[in-house]
């Protein structure tokens, strides 16, 4: 916990800001799953947790622009920039949802789970701005990324709606004054459709990063596919989101069994994303982000070995 | 809510008893003994010693035979099974596992490394099975991979034939599935034909030779790849750097082993900023900020520090202005002095005696050796006159130590020794260099004590395009025969010649040594706790000129105040140690607090090389400022940039490229993309568009 307090004095402004507005705004979508609305008929919670959302993500916004602006290149080449990055991509994108289809529920859990990225990104906040090696320094760096960001985005959307398939399979159709037709904005609905229609677009945007990166690549490495760990991944992400795609198609397999494999394909988004750098090929890659020393390494120009 | 692709009525299979078109067992079993066909054949050809070349030729027969004959014997059934749905989902997760497993077991590493990493592990056993048995050392090159591939294909292209025709709405599904035999298709042409090789390209050097690199070792730089009917020349290599940004780091969390934290706060550097220090209510105060300084301090003796004997010394030579400076007993960078004029060395030590006066008289050198650099590489073998190195190209052979300067005969006549300047004479190495393409014998002279002239002496003999040096070296030698040599322990001075004591006279603070006429010492100050007290000024060499943020070396003035005890400690930082390294950091309030002032880390920007590519006669053919991602491409060769020379900035290390299936698997990434987007979104639009119509 200290450590985390020591993370949060040392971090910069905006960033902190962000934070504290995304647990606000969590902590309102939180009230506004059970707050009754007032007797004007109006329900002020979940329009604050609302309005705080997206404050939150224009302050996300902010501290990502300024950084870029500081920096001089596209904002996400450590890991605590991407996770800053991911959060105003995921965040945009549940805005977006959030603001035309007033669902809470999503709200709630994209609040969590950004809170959840940028509390990690505390974590590994950077000690200053690095800059860029040739290789990253190409036109390919924001498409590639940001494309990327879309599709972990898309299918942790994705995840969130089969977890609720999961728990409220099929065609539901629910009372207007109970718990869920409040949280989900509407009394008809069929999560698994909305996860297979997540799952489709996630899908395009994984294959859309795979074709981009080995694109680069062969300008930059002068192979489109050289087998790096990172990569492997990210086909694997692809082949297992191909094979939940296909899961949908058949009639022998009942739909719950190609809901509950996207749920657990999500972890191999979130291993990709998180646990490269626990892979034991991990040397071979060249593609692990950028972080603060660990802490057997922990030697800033020896004022730690050679302090007298 | 209704559903486009709601299962019809779903079928219940039990787990054998279901036909093998929908049986995930059996499947995985099949697929499972497929992959081991493929291990025995692999393990088969390597014994046979086969190219992986000749690999690829054998699997894609055998593999298309047998698939073939599969069809012939059993058409429906196999037909049935390739364009099942649940078979393309056990060959994909099969697939992914196999991905997954590259990942997990390091890969293309030596047996003995595989047994050194693995061997000690409880668990390393079945990596190690895996590796010796299954080819998991290369498995994205091994044939049962590429067997798992090629029935992708086969089953992707079967189902896109069942599923004709292929009205517009159902386009995207044609593209998706033919998608993966294209880019498959792309990598196996690739197998044929695909060439990268190496070249470190001088400026001014047309070259249209490059190298399959196959290891770390010149020795190992063979079969060559011949540009065909051009050439490749390199008009200007360039490293673009980033500004050098001086920043300070202060630590505030002491972890209690006389180390801090991993991530300290990092500041600009401003002169007069004041900030209270993270986690603490001390306050930090930049006094004063020197862009490039010069340090004029002194050493001091600190009673209290550490024992660090030195002596001030001054040198007199004679000509009205004597040399001031420190000899430090214990420091091996600083007990010595060479007087400028070469007459004499002083030096400061803990004791003297008989083992360090035989020391202190001119001797040879303990190893003699000839580097050889070439493409970015050094080897180095001692120097024995007649040894013989081989090389693809060429053969060394060291012919003769000469003592001094080796020709006899200049363009003026005879060579007079004295007249030669001094930086030429001394010890010279003679090699013969044997050229195998056109058998000729070339003699090459290398300076031990100017390398630099002999480098430019030899450039045209040496082979072109390899960015190829010869030096000599000499290790341990001792060129001086008179020393004074001070000793703490007894307080003597003696002046030693040839190793042999001839004075000694006892040393105290003011008193002169007399060396030679005109050539005297004095001891100024004994220092037995000498510290160093910094004092910087703003370096007067750079004060009138523009600064050099390559080369400045910023100092810092800080002062760290406690405002509870209003205590303040006020000390210099200097971003640089006097040999350019990045300088230490530096403690307040008894290791409270670090603070540390260096220079951020930075890469280079980029590299970039004008790559120039000409016919045989020299005529231009193209032109192109190639950098890191932006490579030049001619006639199906992309040439990149790939390394350099720091030590040479006429050297641009170049690769090239020939990828002949390129096109087919950008093809086929094309279907995918645009094929999904038509399935996914643009064959319901076109549905409904039609049902309107009908309408």
């Amino acid at each position: 916990m200290h450590e985390l307090y020591a993370h949060f004095v040392k971090g910069e402004w905006p960033f902190k800001l962000t934070l504290i507005a995304y647990a606000l705004a969590f902590l309102a979508y939180l009230a506004s799953l059970w707050a009754p609305r007032l007797k004007d008929g109006k329900d002020r919670v979940y329009a604050a947790a609302r309005w705080l959302f997206l404050a939150a993500w224009a302050l996300n916004a902010y501290t990502l622009i300024g950084r870029g602006i500081e920096a001089g290149r596209p904002p996400f080449k450590t890991f605590y920039e991407s996770l800053i990055y991911f959060g105003f991509i995921f965040g945009g994108i549940m805005v977006a949802v959030e603001w035309l289809k007033k669902v809470r529920l999503l709200g709630f859990i994209a609040t969590l789970l950004i809170l959840g990225a940028l509390g990690y990104a505390l974590h590994k906040q950077d000690i200053e701005i690095i800059q860029l090696p040739p290789a990253l320094n190409s036109g390919w760096f924001l498409p590639h990324v940001t494309i990327y960001f879309c599709g972990y985005s898309c299918v942790t959307v994705a995840f969130v709606l089969g977890i609720l398939a999961w728990v409220k399979p099929g065609d539901r159709s629910f009372d207007p004054g109970s718990f869920w037709a409040r949280a989900i904005g509407t009394s008809e609905v069929n999560f698994e459709v909305l996860t297979r229609n997540w799952v489709r677009v996630g899908f395009l945007f994984l294959a859309a990063g795979l074709i981009t990166g080995g694109t680069w690549a062969k300008f930059a490495w002068s192979d489109y596919w050289s087998w790096d760990p990172k990569e492997n991944w990210g086909l694997i992400t692809w082949l297992m989101y191909l094979v939940v795609l296909h899961l949908f198609y058949v009639p022998s397999i009942p739909r719950k069994v190609a809901i509950r494999v996207s749920v657990f394909t999500w972890g191999f988004i979130a291993f990709t994303y998180f646990g490269m750098g626990y892979l034991p090929t991990k040397s071979q890659s060249m593609h692990i982000y950028t972080e603060t020393p660990p802490a057997d390494q922990g030697d800033v120009k020896g004022l730690n070995k050679e302090m007298y | 809510m209704t559903d486009a692709t709601a299962p019809e009525t779903p079928r219940r299979d039990g787990l054998l008893s279901a036909p093998l078109e929908r049986n995930f067992l059996l499947q995985a079993l099949g697929l499972l003994a497929w992959c081991l066909a493929w291990m025995a054949v692999q393990t088969l050809l390597d014994r046979k010693g086969a190219t992986p070349q000749h690999q690829v030729t054998v699997f894609m027969a055998a593999g298309l035979a047998f698939l073939g004959g599969l069809f012939l014997a059993a058409r429906r059934r196999a037909f049935d099974l390739f364009t099942s749905v649940p078979f393309a989902i056990s060959q994909v997760v099969l697939l992914a596992m196999s991905v997954l497993l590259g990942t997990l077991v390091l890969q293309e590493l030596k047996w003995s490394e595989y047994k050194s990493l693995y061997g000690t592990q409880w668990w390393g056993g079945l990596p190690l099975f895996l590796v010796r048995h299954a080819h998991a050392d290369d498995v994205y090159h091994s044939l049962w991979f590429y067997g798992l591939m090629l029935l992708i294909s086969l089953s992707t292209l079967l189902v896109a034939w069942k599923r004709r025709p292929y009205p517009l709405p159902r386009l995207g599904f044609l593209l998706v599935h033919i998608a993966p035999t294209l880019i498959l298709a792309g990598g196996l042409v690739g197998k044929y034909g695909f060439v990268r090789a190496f070249n470190e390209i001088h400026q001014g050097e047309p070259t249209d030779l490059f190298w399959r690199v196959k290891g770390p070792n010149p020795n190992d730089w063979k079969d060559a790849y011949g540009l065909p009917g051009f050439r490749l020349r390199l008009d200007k290599f360039q490293i673009q750097t980033y500004e050098p940004e001086y920043k300070l780091y202060a630590y505030t969390e002491p972890d209690g082993k006389g180390g801090f934290e991993r991530n300290p706060k990092s500041y600009e550097v401003k002169e007069g900023m004041e900030e209270r220090l993270p986690l603490t209510w001390l306050r930090m105060k930049m006094d004063k900020v020197i862009p490039d300084a010069v340090d004029a301090g002194g050493f001091q003796e600190e009673p209290k520090g550490d024992l660090n004997p030195a002596l001030k010394l001054q040198l007199d030579l004679g000509n009205g202005q004597p040399v001031v400076g420190y000899l430090l007993a214990e420091s091996p960078a600083a007990y010595r002095f060479d007087e400028p004029g070469g007459r004499f060395a002083m030096m400061v030590k803990e004791r003297f005696d008989a083992s360090l006066a035989a020391q202190l008289r001119p001797h040879g050198p303990s190893a003699q050796k000839l580097a050889m650099t070439f493409m970015g590489k050094t080897l180095e073998h001692d120097a024995k006159p007649g040894t013989t190195w081989s090389f693809p190209a060429f053969e060394l052979k060291v012919v003769k130590l000469h003592p001094d300067f080796p020709f006899k005969q200049g363009p003026d006549g005879p060579v007079v020794l004295d007249r030669i300047p001094p930086q030429l004479r001394g010890p010279w190495l003679e090699v013969q260099l044997h050229r195998l393409s056109d058998g000729v014998d070339a003699p090459l002279f290398l300076c031990a004590r100017t390398p630099a002239f002999s480098d430019q002496a030899n450039a045209p003999i040496l082979p072109p395009g390899m960015g190829m040096t010869l030096h000599y070296l000499r290790e341990g030698e001792e060129s001086q025969r008179r020393f004074l040599v001070y000793s703490l322990d007894d307080t003597q001075a003696r002046l030693v010649e040839d190793g042999r004591v001839v004075r000694a006279e006892s040393w105290a603070p003011g008193k002169l040594f007399t060396v030679d006429k005109g050539l005297s010492v004095t001891v100024m100050e004994s220092l037995p706790h000498a510290a160093w007290n910094p004092a910087f000024i703003a370096n007067p060499d750079t004060q009138s000129k523009a600064p050099d943020p390559d080369h400045a070396n910023p100092a810092l003035q800080v002062t760290v105040s406690d405002p509870d005890t209003g205590k303040a400690e006020t000390q210099w930082l200097a971003a640089k140690n006097p040999d350019g390294s990045a300088a230490q950091g530096t403690t307040f309030f008894d290791g409270r607090v670090g603070l540390s002032y260096h220079e951020k880390d930075a890469e280079p920007k980029d590299f970039r090389s004008v790559l120039v590519v000409e016919d045989k006669e020299g005529h231009e053919l193209a032109r192109k400022e190639v950098s890191v991602n932006d490579p030049l491409i001619f006639r199906g060769h992309w040439f990149y940039q790939s390394n350099y020379d720091p030590k040479d900035p006429t050297v641009s290390g170049i690769m090239v490229v020939v990828e002949p299936g390129l096109w087919l698997t950008y093809l086929g990434f094309a279907c995918l993309i645009f094929g999904a987007l038509w399935m996914f979104y643009l064959k319901p639009w076109l549905k409904k568009r039609a049902e309107g119509k009908v309408a």
